[in-house]
Parts: C-alpha cells; sequence; structure tokens
C-alpha cells in the first residue's frame, strides 16, 4: 500500500505538471491522503518521498544533460544576494525538499481530514452501489 | 476531531505557503514556481546539445526551412520575401525574446513596469526610463513608424517580421519562458513594429547621444578661446588620417546659403556650473571597418573587414543569420529584433558600418516668461506644448510626467527632473526625432549588386549616421559616411549653447545633400577605412564636429599602405592587432622625464616600460603600468577641469599627447593651488608618483595579478546586470585607441572577414557571446574563447536549401 501510494503520486504529478500549474502535485497528494487513509506518519513520509523523489530526480536529470552549465549561474547568482556560498547541488537539495516538504504536508493534511471511520463508511457505500453524489 | 482540525488547519498553511510561493517577493522571484523542476529555471537547463539541426516554420504563404548549423547559426530558406522575414522573425525571438523584448522596454522607457522603481548599481530604473522618454527616444520610434509605415515595403517587413515574433510567443509555454522573466516575474508582450523602431532609435541613442555643447561653453568661458582650440582643436595636431585621404577635391559648392552665421563665441554669456558634476569621458565606443582590393591580395580579388565596437554584452548585441528566398541570398549580422542583415554580405557585395561620431544635437539657452509656460523665440513668447508621459510601475502607482516643448525639441532637465545649473533651462534639438526610415537602407543593401545600389540604399539612412564600407566581386572598393547631418559651415557651429530666441530653425533643420556625404569609389591607395576619425581635411566645405579617434585610424592605414599579397588571415591579424600608438609616440618622451625613487616598485615599473614593444598583449604588466600612468597624467594635467562645479569634457588622447610632446609650457599643465608653474614634465613625475604608490598598495594583496588582462579585466555583462550571469577575466589584450579595441566593458562586438578570393564570397566572423540567449545553454557563451585568441567560424552560405540539408546528414 505505502509503495503504491508513492508511486502514484509520483507518476500523477509528472503526468499532470506537463499541463497544469507547478503546484498540481501537492493537490494531487492532497487527494491520495484523503482517499487512501493510513496514519498520518506514514502519509507524510509517502507524500515526502512521492513529490521529493520526482522532482529530485527530473533536476537532476535535466542538470546533468545540461552539464551544470545552468546551476552553476543559479546557484552563483544566489551566492551574490545572500552572500554565502550555494553551488548547484544545494540547489537540487533545496528543489528536493521543498517539493517533499509541500507533498508531505499535502498527503498529511488530506489523510487527517477525513477519519477513518467515515471513510470506511464512504468506501463501503462505493462498492455496494449505494453511494450518490449529493448535489444541490 | 482534533485531527480533522489540525488537518484542515496543516492544509490551509500548504495552501497559504503555495500562494507565497507562487508570488514574486521583493527582488525575490516567485520561488515555488522558480525551483519547481517542472516549470521554473530547471527548465531552463538546456538539453539541446545537438551539432546540428532543421526546422519547418509555418509562414504567412507556406513553409520556410531553417537548417542551424554547428554554430548554432540559422539559414533561413523560404519561397518569398514575405515568408523570409516572417521566419526571421521567428527564429531571431526563439533564440533572443527576452534581450529583444527588454532592449525595446529599456529604448521606451518602461523598465520600472518589469523591474519596479529599485536602485541598480547607483541609478534609479524610474530616473533611467524618464530620461529615455524626455530625450525622445520614443518620440523618434513613434516618428520612425509612420514614415515606415508610408512605404508599401516596409510596412510589410515590419507587418511580417513582428507576426512572426507573435507567433513564437503565442506557442510558448510558461515553463519554456527565457529564466530573465521567471527570476523578475512577467510575460513577453505582442511585438510590434514600433518595438522594431525603438531598437534602431536605441541604436541611435548609443551611437549619437554623447553632446558636450554644455561642457564646451564651460571651457570656453573659463579659459578662452586660444586655450578652447589646443583643447579641441577641430582636426588633431599634427597627423591627420582621414577617411577621405587628405586633399581630395571636391566637385561642388556648399548649399549653406544661409546668412545667420553662428556667433556662439562672442556671445555666449554664461557659465554653467553644476555641483553634481559628471566629467563626460573621452572614450566612447569606436569602431574599425577596411577594405583593399585585388592590387593589394594574393587572390587578386577585395577583401573587406568588419569590426564594430560596443559595449560587451550577453545575449550578444548581434545575431549571425543567413536569409534565402528566390529575390534574396545574403548573410551576416543582425540586431535581435531588426529584420534584415545590418552588416555581412551577399553574392555581390560585402559591407559593414563604423560610427561617424558627428555631432547631430543642438542644445539652446531657454529664455522662460515668468510663469514658466512659455518660451522666447525671437521676440516673443511662445507657450510651451507638453509631452505627458505615463510611467507605470511595478509594485507601486502610476508616475506622470509632463515634459516641456519646444520648437526645437524637448526641455530633458527641469525643475521636476534632474535640473541643475548646467543643465538649466536648455532645449535639445536631437537628429533622430526628424522621420527616416532606416530599414530601407538594410533592405536594399541586402539585395545590392553593384555600387549604385549600394549609393541607392545608403540614401534612406538618416540617424546615427554611420561610415558605410563596400567591397563586391569585380574589385570595386568605396566608402561612404552617410547620414542626415546637419548644415554647419564654421567649426564652432552647433556645438556651444546658443540662446533659442535667435535660433533660425530652417537652416537648424537643414541639411547636407546625401549626394555631398563624404565617398570615396577605388581610390588610388587601393584600400578604404575608417576608425572613427575625422571624415574629411578642412578642404571639404562643411564643418563636420564630432569626437574623433586619431590613433586605430594610423595603425590601420600604415598597416594597409604597406600590404601586399595579403590574405584573410593577414588580415585577422590587423583585427587582433595590439599596438598601442599612444605608448609608442608619448612613452621614450615621458621615460627621458621621469627619475626613479629607486624604490622596488618604482624600478620594476621603469624596467617594464622601458622594455616594452608597446604591444597591448594580454600576459605583459607594462601594459596595466602605462595606463595607469597616463590617466594620472590626464587627472593631474587637468585638475582645473576636475576639481571644479562645472562639468567639462577631456580632450582626446591625441590632444594631450601633443601637448605632453609639443607644448611642455601649455597653461593647464600648471597645477592650481601650488607656488610654482609646473610644465609637462613636472606634471609626468609627480604622475608616476602617484602610479608608483598605487602599485604598491595594489600589490599588497597577493590575488591581484598584474598582467594586463586580469588588470583590465574584460567582463562581458548580462543586460539586467547580473554578475552571476556574466563573463569576466576574459584573457584579452588591446585596449581604447587600438585596434584591438578591447578594454574593461567595450570592444569588438563582431569581428568578420569577407574574401571574394574563390569568386564568391567567404565569410568569417566572432563575436564575444553565442547564437543562443539562454544563459543555461552552452550555446550562449561559447564564442568568448575563439573570439579572445582572435580566431573566427568559417561561416557557411548556402546557394540553396538541398546544399544547407545535407550538413545535417553529414553528423
Amino acid at each position: 500500500m505505502f509503495f503504491v501510494k508513492v508511486l502514484l503520486i509520483s507518476i500523477l504529478s509528472a503526468v499532470s505538471t506537463m499541463f497544469l500549474p507547478w503546484y498540481i502535485p501537492f493537490v494531487i497528494c492532497f487527494i491520495t491522503g484523503f482517499i487512501l487513509s493510513n496514519r498520518p506518519g506514514n502519509n507524510f513520509i509517502a507524500g515526502f518521498i512521492g513529490v521529493g523523489l520526482f522532482w529530485l530526480i527530473y533536476a537532476l536529470f535535466l542538470d546533468i544533460k545540461n552539464q551544470h552549465v545552468l546551476s552553476a549561474k543559479v546557484a552563483q547568482l544566489f551566492s551574490d544576494s545572500l552572500q554565502t556560498s550555494i553551488t548547484g547541488a544545494v540547489l537540487i537539495m533545496i528543489t528536493t525538499f521543498l517539493g517533499a516538504l509541500l507533498g508531505g504536508l499535502s498527503t498529511m493534511a488530506g489523510a487527517m481530514i477525513v477519519d477513518d471511520g467515515s471513510r470506511k463508511r464512504l468506501r463501503k457505500a462505493v462498492k455496494s452501489g449505494r453511494y450518490t453524489l449529493k448535489m444541490k | 476531531m482534533i485531527k480533522k482540525v489540525s488537518g484542515i488547519l496543516i492544509a490551509i498553511i500548504v495552501a497559504i505557503g503555495i500562494f507565497f510561493l507562487n508570488k514574486p517577493m521583493g527582488e525575490l522571484p516567485a520561488l515555488g514556481q522558480f525551483f519547481s523542476p517542472t516549470h521554473g529555471f530547471w527548465q531552463n537547463a538546456s538539453t539541446d546539445n545537438n551539432k546540428t539541426s532543421s526546422i519547418v516554420i509555418k509562414c504567412i504563404n507556406g513553409d520556410a526551412t531553417v537548417v542551424y548549423d554547428e554554430y548554432n547559426i540559422p539559414h533561413i530558406f523560404a519561397d518569398n520575401e514575405d515568408d523570409l522575414v516572417y521566419a526571421q522573425g521567428y527564429v531571431e525571438a526563439k533564440d533572443r525574446l527576452w534581450q529583444m523584448e527588454f532592449q525595446t522596454h529599456a529604448a521606451a522607457g518602461r523598465l520600472t513596469e518589469i523591474l519596479g522603481n529599485r536602485i541598480i548599481s547607483g541609478h534609479s530604473v524610474l530616473d533611467a526610463d524618464r530620461f529615455s522618454r524626455r530625450i525622445g527616444i520614443l518620440r523618434a520610434a513613434h516618428n520612425s513608424v509612420k514614415e515606415m509605415e508610408k512605404d508599401p515595403i516596409s510596412k510589410k517587413i515590419m507587418e511580417s517580421f513582428s507576426a512572426g515574433v507573435n507567433a513564437y510567443i503565442k506557442q510558448l509555454k510558461k515553463a519554456d519562458y527565457p529564466i530573465e522573466y521567471k527570476l523578475l516575474g512577467y510575460q513577453p508582450e505582442e511585438w510590434s513594429p514600433l518595438k522594431c523602431a525603438l531598437l534602431m532609435k536605441y541604436m541611435a541613442k548609443d551611437l549619437t547621444y554623447y553632446d558636450t555643447d554644455i561642457e564646451n561653453t564651460n571651457a570656453l568661458r573659463a579659459f578662452g578661446e586660444e586655450v578652447y582650440k589646443k583643447m579641441y582643436p577641430d582636426f588633431p595636431p599634427p597627423a591627420l588620417d582621414p577617411i577621405i585621404p587628405v586633399n581630395t577635391k571636391w566637385n561642388f559648392t556648399s548649399v549653406d546659403t544661409f546668412s545667420s552665421k553662428n556667433t556662439a563665441t562672442t556671445k555666449t554669456a554664461l557659465l554653467y556650473s553644476n555641483p553634481q558634476k559628471a566629467l563626460y569621458a573621452n572614450k566612447f565606443y569606436g569602431s574599425n571597418n577596411w577594405c583593399i582590393n585585388g592590387n593589394k591580395t594574393k587572390s587578386g580579388k577585395p577583401i573587406l573587414c568588419g569590426d564594430p565596437h560596443l559595449a560587451l554584452n550577453l545575449p550578444s548585441i548581434w545575431y549571425a543569420i543567413q536569409l534565402h528566398c528566390p529575390t534574396i541570398n545574403v548573410e551576416g549580422v543582425t540586431i535581435p529584433g531588426a529584420p534584415g542583415i545590418v552588416i555581412g554580405h551577399n553574392d555581390s557585395i560585402a559591407w559593414s558600418v563604423t560610427n561617424s561620431e558627428r555631432d547631430v544635437i543642438n542644445n539652446f539657452a531657454v529664455e522662460y516668461s515668468a510663469d514658466k509656460k512659455s518660451y522666447k523665440l525671437g521676440n516673443a513668447f511662445v507657450p510651451f506644448e507638453y509631452d505627458v508621459q505615463v510611467f507605470k510601475i511595478k509594485g507601486s502607482k502610476d508616475v506622470v510626467d509632463s515634459i516641456r516643448m519646444t520648437k526645437v525639441g524637448s526641455i530633458v532637465y527641469d525643475e521636476n527632473y534632474g535640473e541643475t545649473n548646467d543643465k538649466k533651462h536648455i532645449a535639445t534639438y536631437w537628429r533622430a526625432e526628424e522621420p527616416s526610415n532606416e530599414l530601407m537602407t538594410f533592405y536594399y543593401l541586402n539585395k545590392a549588386k553593384n555600387h549604385q545600389d549600394y549609393l541607392a540604399a545608403l540614401d534612406y539612412f538618416s540617424c546615427p549616421g554611420q561610415n558605410f564600407i563596400y567591397a563586391d566581386a569585380q574589385n570595386n572598393i568605396a566608402i561612404k559616411q552617410q547620414g542626415n547631418f546637419m548644415l554647419r559651415t564654421q567649426f564652432t557651429d552647433g556645438i556651444f549653447v546658443t540662446p533659442l530666441a535667435n535660433v533660425d530653425i530652417t537652416k537648424l533643420k537643414a541639411r547636407i545633400p546625401n549626394a555631398q556625404n563624404p565617398h570615396i569609389l577605388n581610390p588610388e591607395r587601393n584600400f578604404c577605412s575608417s576608425a572613427n576619425q575625422n571624415p574629411v581635411d578642412n578642404n571639404y566645405p562643411y564643418s563636420t564636429s564630432g569626437h574623433y579617434e586619431n590613433y586605430r585610424n594610423r595603425v590601420i592605414n600604415s598597416v594597409l599602405t604597406s600590404t601586399v599579397q595579403s590574405s584573410w588571415k593577414d588580415m585577422a591579424a590587423l583585427q587582433s592587432n595590439n599596438l598601442s600608438l599612444l605608448a609608442k609616440e608619448t612613452l621614450p618622451t615621458l621615460l627621458a622625464t621621469i627619475i626613479s625613487n629607486n624604490s622596488e616598485t618604482s624600478n620594476q615599473i621603469l624596467r617594464a616600460l622601458k622594455s616594452w614593444n608597446y604591444e597591448a598583449n594580454m600576459n605583459l604588466t607594462a601594459p596595466s603600468y602605462f595606463y595607469k600612468l597616463w590617466s594620472y597624467i590626464e587627472e593631474t594635467t587637468y585638475d582645473e577641469l576636475l576639481k571644479t562645479k562645472s562639468s567639462f569634457r577631456l580632450p582626446e588622447n591625441y590632444t594631450t599627447a601633443n601637448l605632453i610632446l609639443h607644448e611642455p609650457d601649455f597653461v593647464l599643465f600648471d597645477i592650481k593651488n601650488t607656488a610654482n608653474i609646473e610644465k609637462a614634465q613636472d606634471v609626468v613625475q609627480l604622475a608616476f608618483q602617484k602610479t608608483v604608490a598605487f602599485f604598491e598598495d595594489y600589490t599588497k594583496n597577493k590575488d591581484k595579478n598584474l598582467q594586463w588582462s586580469h588588470y583590465k579585466n574584460t567582463t562581458v555583462t548580462h543586460l539586467a546586470r547580473i554578475p552571476a550571469f556574466s563573463v569576466s577575466d576574459i584573457p584579452i589584450g588591446g585596449y581604447n585607441n587600438i585596434v584591438n579595441a578591447t578594454s574593461e566593458g567595450a570592444g569588438p562586438s563582431w569581428r568578420m572577414i569577407v574574401d571574394f578570393a574563390q569568386g564568391k564570397p567567404t565569410c568569417y566572423g566572432i563575436y564575444p557571446g553565442g547564437q543562443s540567449g539562454n544563459i543555461g545553454s552552452i550555446k550562449s557563451t561559447n564564442y568568448i574563447d575563439k573570439w579572445s585568441k582572435g580566431e573566427y567560424n568559417t561561416l557557411h552560405f548556402f546557394a540553396n536549401k538541398e546544399e544547407a540539408l545535407k550538413i545535417i546528414n553529414k553528423q
């Protein structure tokens, strides 16, 4: 279940960001957490790894194919304006951590909003076909 | 329940977090989006490492094929001219969109819209914008658009080109925006003919807006006519080497039949004083171009060389491209955002430009009425008109500026903007505001087959005045200085501030006929050349006042005079020539007067200078010493100009050199506030002592390298002044007044050699940058190394599409 969740988040994030805004992975995390509930900690880690891994691999892929030309310059830009020494590797870490943190929190929030009891009842209802979408 | 509430709370926190990460904060970009690898800066990490490629662009009438060669230079093949220029717009935007737009924003005074009103390296962005609008770049561009719309050819070109740029912008996804848009948090807007016009006026401003009427008036008033003429002689003593050889006879008579001759020298009764003085530097951008005919080449065919010197920027000012359709086949460089080729060649001819440096600005002292709402013209007071300009400011309210307009031009400085005692009540007339259609010059030059076509094309060119050099496959060579030049008779015409009340507007707007502009075809000396020197000697019936160089031209002409059996490689060597003629002519005299204080540094400097061959090569220390010494000589000599409240202009280097060599008793050598009367040798000795002190201090820091290229630190600077995106400490020699004019931040911006040896032209070219405008691509800087070594790319000039496509199959 845990790995399914991680994979689901990674794949759905990758596909949806091709044509939706940059923050769409976190909406996906929230929904995933909402539907596939589990303990909040478990969800946090799933979202953390799910988005983090996707962002890490994608950023690394782009950076390596680019031979670090861009990351070196952007790192220098941040080093100059923050008066510290930032490298391309730090940029990769910031990218990964940002995606991972937002992903983890979103998934956890999604899981926490619905309590397990009502989620079970909901699932049952959907399975038995007695569930109808209530709309005004 | 608690779980649910905290879940909602976390969700809200995350949502707020994303909201803020999606917004630019102060000078920081929208960080979430910026770091997102799917939408942010990582998307600008170019993974396009292909050597060659091709694309097809859907144009107005049909498709155009673009072949990118191994230098990333596009070769566009279209079936008609409309599609060709459409594809050019598309391709330029593809590589240089941000630069194209940023430069037009700068020209239009709209930088506050994207940068906000912040201070960048000491300058207020709003003030810079207001300056652009006040001097009239936008007004000039609007005039230019009106003129271009009158001619169906130029109208069509502008429309097709803009459509091509817009087609590229429309298909561009947010994730693919150039990184500068993401950093500054804005979007590209629609391209229009006005933007093309703005680019041309931006160049006009860059190449003409350095008027010194105020500084000249101050000098005249402070030192009198005799001294003034020695500081700013109309012709450089003692060696004049103009573009048109001396003693050339002119078979026309002056059209200046105006009776009102200038009387500025006697009637100017003001001495401007400027508390926030800015000393006008005597170092302006320059350029070289020359050509030799078959009598001087191994092949018996001509060679033409172009080498415009401009500020060194990334993305590069130039973009190399070949344009091909049934009626056009031309190759060279263009300014991204401008249709056609600006410098280049076709099958029959080659051409290049240097700046004329002619003065095309007149300043007038305005007499206001008591309420400051009208000004004196003739004997009457005429009400001002107002040019009301609105500035949109990112993150702040709009600012409105209303600019007083007189019949001659705007009042740039007034109580609302930058007024000082120096810049008080001055109306400025700028030739670039006159209607013109420079685009047609390039359109016809691109198609020109012979010398007649070239002259006809030039007739459209108004501002900035340029020296157009020409060579053709039939072994003809020529040069013409073309522009809409003012009718000036005496040397003093137009170089001082004169009362607006007395202006003769008809004479002010009158021009020298194109046919009377300096021009020469197939001169006896078998070469033509220009390097921003005086265009003519005093046989020419008009005054040609301006800011002229007198070193590069003499080096070039002496090499070209003696050259025989040349090949393009000899011309390449001349383009990288590092001889400092200033040092060669002055240093022996300077060294003869300098007395060492026998300190280690002092002896070291003298040893280096004495054994120097006057070549400003990158690995020598002597140039570092010499140029520092020279700047101290200027500083010490012209203390009268520097230590006052008035603004002045430094005399040209050759004038200062000439005074040291031939008039060591000149009054300005005397240092103010000393009991003695100093002469040139005292100034030199004092300057040397300062130089020694400077280098003693300088070498205390062990990181600092005295070798010329490190000391000079040539830097190619990113257009938005972002140091992290710039390239510095480039290993290259040369300097101001040297043929290889690479200084700290300006220099050869496009070195081109067109050799007709094979019967058809072969073009060698290089510039300090790369074709891509994306700083995340190695293709944005990959020419710099070759450029610094004086090497060239051998450009492909394809006869047709099939030939071009073959290079892709080769890979």
